[in-house]
């Protein structure tokens, strides 16, 4: 369709001010924070995935005239929440879809204190619902470090996780029911909830499709409302750090102590890497290991610089300090990453693990003073200090990384995880298989009774776009290679968007053929973000 | 099973029963039944609804696939037949040190295939109580012959969770064939037995250790005994100040404070469970998911509109409550107002699937090889 009439057929639903096809608004919408998109961008590759306009609903009729209308154009169409996604969720292909940004169904429509539920809209900011919630004394205990520029829509839709998962569990552990405008225009609500606008009598008795839809991109409908599960915003907070001399030995801590049933509200345990890019995990006994180090800090103070690593404790005024002479050398360096990854195999520095525990009641201390007990008689307690600094920063993350970018090298993160009994495997796998592509580093989060999650953040280099692309390609494809190998699943929150499509049918075997039914049935037209999730089955 | 479980159950008879043992022995019953199949595990909830009356049909037990297939003690997870009962599951898992501890009550003569693939609509909760929050993965098998396998890993974002195709609805898409459930270590349990004699005591009780912010493994009171029943589980060293912080608050009457004495505490109740087919009023109960705030506002109703209650799986949010009608009594039609969900445990329940179901149920199941026994 040309740029006239589907604007003003936009228009006639939405109204003219929201609805965007000048190009400055496409290119804005060109990507989310994929960083393929972002190193495409850098290459001046800048309409890939621009969009052929953008509209704003601003009500759930709204969101049902939209999906109509893209059904009587055959026009695709794509949810956007915040745009912070990392997989391609929300691209689209070049001038072929719409983007339906959800921010304008932005309210709290209702919460019960004594349910502990509220009811919100998808378009709603994360961290504009959590002071809201907070200024009522009740917490959705969902802070994923993208807070500030992500939407509840996003969370649902890519299945995500908080920094305190260990204690609030993911987002389809909070969530009671969905409101969705399917791809067909009509409205579902998928379960009876306290707070759902219809009584239960209208939900059924069939199918729990609240797990079926939370997680499913906006393949099948567009997610317009939510009820979840409240905690009391907690009045307690206790943190503490620990070096341990490897990964192993502090995994083994966080194991029992989750498998006897405590709730840490945070646990996070980084690899030698990343715990001296923080510059906290040095060993006493190899102060004279002098030679490697300085490399090293040299490298640390580059990716200190610009690395999204979740509220590590960096130095902020190092963020976009690289100049051409650094350049060069980022270039040099982490153009051979191999013999870069082996020297931090070896260094002489300790694991730091931060572990968190919050709520009210004298559980919290109770539990907080025996786990530290605990990994204190295992490992080196450093204090409350590490544990705190670490709250403190727990935000400072992310959306700096332009300048590794300038410098043309590209950094990204691969969350994967596993049962605690494959979880030495998996990082041992993942980091081989990454080490020849790029510089690898990793910490170990979201911790369960049954396993964990890893967080592996790598930067690479190439000469020119075409050079960045395919190491960036490369180290995909080996890194997952590599995790599928280990049995491990190959997403734990950042969801599947374009970039993991192919490999959701590992984590589901057979899900390809029951994710092609169940499109037959939202989505007939193949609307809906398409190619994302899983590729393109027999329905698009 | 036989025919005559059918037979004593007073529901309709199959035209034949098939007990397969394995995957393959199951598909190739699949393809030799010639009427729609009701799948069934222990049998505990096959009810003769509308998808069954006046049609033949076979059945399709379950039960044959009752293996411990394997038990991971590092990350504590069960691979189990879907066939295997819930009490024997508990045996052969003490046998090995390990335990159910964290789960809430169920009828010990469930099947684990039972247990995840009957209707519930409860609040998750994080890690323990209910069956299904403790599932890591499962095995099943679609009518349109998609061998689903779900992999064993913790939380993962990478897309939709199929495994609630089959969990929830009633085999209605296939059945179940395994699962991977978290386990336990044998942790220090404790039980505490509150006096409680009216709901509103009881959810004064719950409102009061919400904010305490102890998690307990299961919850149950029982009208009858007028007791709040209690069970947590903690490790040895935190456990003396948590007994500590609920002596003082609660003077609980029983404190059992040994994992095994537990357990037989766990297995009494769980024998007299309401959802069980064989309890004496099976035929007059209602199974009904609340939310804390009904509870309270229609405590009186409740009340006295059942002639028994009890109330467990507590939660921050609400309770699953067991209601005992009078002879004839119909359901209460407030109670249809303000419940999450009110099944009968027993009877006829009404088909109320929405299109979306009914669509998925075409997509999936176009011949109908799979009815639901409701």
């Amino acid at each position: 369709m040309t740029e006239q009439p589907l604007r003003r057929e936009l228009a006639a639903i939405v109204g003219d001010a929201h609805v965007l096809t000048e190009r400055v608004d496409r290119l804005a919408y060109n990507n989310d924070c994929w960083p393929r998109g972002v190193i495409m961008a850098r290459g001046r590759q800048l309409t890939r995935h621009m969009p052929a306009a953008i509209v704003q609903p601003g009500s759930v009729e709204e969101v049902q005239s939209i999906v109509q209308w893209a059904r009587r154009a055959g026009e695709p169409i794509v949810p956007y929440g915040a745009g912070s996604g990392v997989c391609g969720g929300t691209v689209v292909e070049q001038d072929q879809g719409v983007i339906v940004d959800l921010k304008r169904l932005k309210s709290i429509v209702a919460t019960s204190e004594q349910d502990m539920t509220m009811r919100a809209q998808s378009g709603i900011i994360g961290m504009n619902m959590e002071r809201e919630l907070q200024r009522r004394g009740l917490t959705l205990g969902h802070y994923p470090s993208s807070l500030i520029c992500s939407s509840l829509g996003g969370y649902l839709a890519a299945r995500s996780a908080g920094q305190y998962s260990s204690r609030y569990g993911k987002i389809e552990d909070m969530v009671a029911s969905l409101r969705m405008v399917t791809g067909t225009g009509e409205l579902i609500d998928t379960g009876a909830d306290a707070l759902a606008a219809v009584p239960s009598a209208g939900v059924g008795n069939g199918l729990d499709l609240t797990q079926l839809i939370v997680g499913s991109e906006g393949t099948f409908g567009l997610i317009t409302d939510a009820t979840l599960h409240l905690q009391p915003h907690p009045t307690k907070r206790m943190y503490a750090g620990f070096h341990f001399d490897g990964v192993e030995e502090a995994l083994d801590g966080v194991r029992h102590l989750m498998q006897q049933g405590l709730r840490p509200a945070v646990v996070r345990l980084y690899d030698e890497f990343d715990t001296f890019i923080a510059k906290r995990g040095k060993k006493p006994k190899d102060e004279k290991n002098a030679l490697p180090e300085k490399l090293l800090a040299q490298v640390s103070d580059w990716i200190e610089g610009v690395v999204p690593v979740e509220a590590a404790p960096i130095k902020q005024q190092m963020q976009g300090t690289i100049d051409a002479i650094t350049r060069g050398l980022l270039g040099r360096v982490l153009g051979q990453p191999f013999l870069l990854n082996k020297l931090i195999e070896n260094m002489p520095y300790a694991c730091l693990l931060v572990v968190g525990f919050e709520g009210d009641g004298p559980g919290v201390a109770n539990e907080a003073n025996y786990a530290f007990d605990y990994l204190g008689q295992r490992g080196r307690y450093l204090g409350p200090e590490a544990g705190e600094h670490w709250y403190e920063n727990r935000f400072s993350v992310s959306y700096k990384q332009s300048a590794m970018y300038v410098a043309g090298a590209f950094i990204d993160t691969m969350e994967v995880s596993t049962t605690w009994e494959n979880l030495s495997n998996l990082y041992w796998s993942v980091r081989e298989a990454l080490a020849e592509h790029v510089l690898v580093m990793a910490h170990f989060s979201h911790v369960y009774p049954e396993g964990s999650s890893i967080y592996f953040t790598f930067a690479g280099y190439g000469s020119d776009l075409d050079d960045t692309l395919a190491r960036y390609e490369a180290t995909w494809d080996a890194g997952l290679k590599a995790v599928a190998k280990a049995g491990a699943s190959t997403a734990h929150h950042h969801g599947v968007g374009q970039s993991k499509a192919m490999w959701s049918g590992h984590d589901h075997v057979g899900g390809q053929a029951l994710f092609d039914h169940f499109k037959g049935v939202f989505d007939p037209d193949g609307i809906m973000n398409p190619g994302k999730v899983y590729l393109g089955g027999a329905r698009g | 099973m036989d025919k005559s479980f059918f037979e004593a159950r007073h529901l309709p008879q199959p035209q034949q029963i098939y007990r397969p043992e394995d995957k393959l022995m199951l598909k190739s019953m699949v393809q030799q039944a010639e009427h729609p199949l009701l799948i069934t595990g222990g049998g505990l909830h096959v009810q003769a609804g509308p998808w069954l009356e006046g049609r033949p049909f076979d059945v399709l037990d379950m039960g044959g696939f009752d293996q411990l297939h394997h038990l991971d003690r590092t990350s504590m997870i069960a691979h189990v037949g879907a066939g295997m009962r819930w009490g024997q599951l508990r045996e052969a898992l003490s046998q090995r040190n390990a335990s159910l501890a964290m789960y809430g009550l169920f009828p010990q003569d469930a099947t684990i295939g039972g247990l995840l693939a009957r209707r519930a609509a409860r609040a998750r909760v994080l890690f323990d109580g209910d069956i299904r929050d403790g599932l890591i993965s499962v095995d099943a098998w679609s009518a349109s012959d998609v061998s689903y396998h779900c992999l064993p890993a913790p939380r993962k974002s990478s897309g939709p969770d199929f495994r609630h195709l089959f969990v929830g609805s009633q085999g209605a898409f296939g059945p179940i064939l395994s699962a991977r459930l978290m386990v336990w270590p044998k942790l220090q349990g404790h039980l505490f037995s509150i006096e409680a004699t009216q709901l509103g005591d009881a959810l004064e009780i719950w409102q009061h250790l919400l904010k305490m912010q102890i998690r307990f493994a299961f919850s149950w009171w029982d009208q009858r005994h007028g007791r709040f029943l209690l069970a947590a589980y903690w490790p040895v060293g935190l456990d003396h100040v948590m007994v500590r912080e609920m002596t003082s608050r609660f003077y609980p009457t029983i404190d059992v404070q040994d994992h095994d004495a537990l357990d037989a505490v766990r297995v009494a109740i769980e024998s007299q469970h309401p959802a069980t087919r064989t309890a004496p009023l099976a035929s007059r109960t209602l199974e009904v998911s609340v939310s804390l705030s009904t509870l309270a506002e229609y405590q009186s109703q409740f009340e006295e509109s059942f002639e028994q209650l009890v109330l467990t799986h507590w939660t921050h949010h609400g309770a699953l409550l067991y209601g005992v009608m009078g002879e004839d009594q119909q359901v209460p039609a407030w109670l249809k107002r303000v419940a999450l969900e009110v099944r009968p445990v027993l009877g006829a329940q009404q088909d109320n699937w929405t299109k979306w179901d009914r669509n998925i149920k075409e997509e999936l199941d176009a011949k109908r090889i799979f009815v639901v026994g409701l």
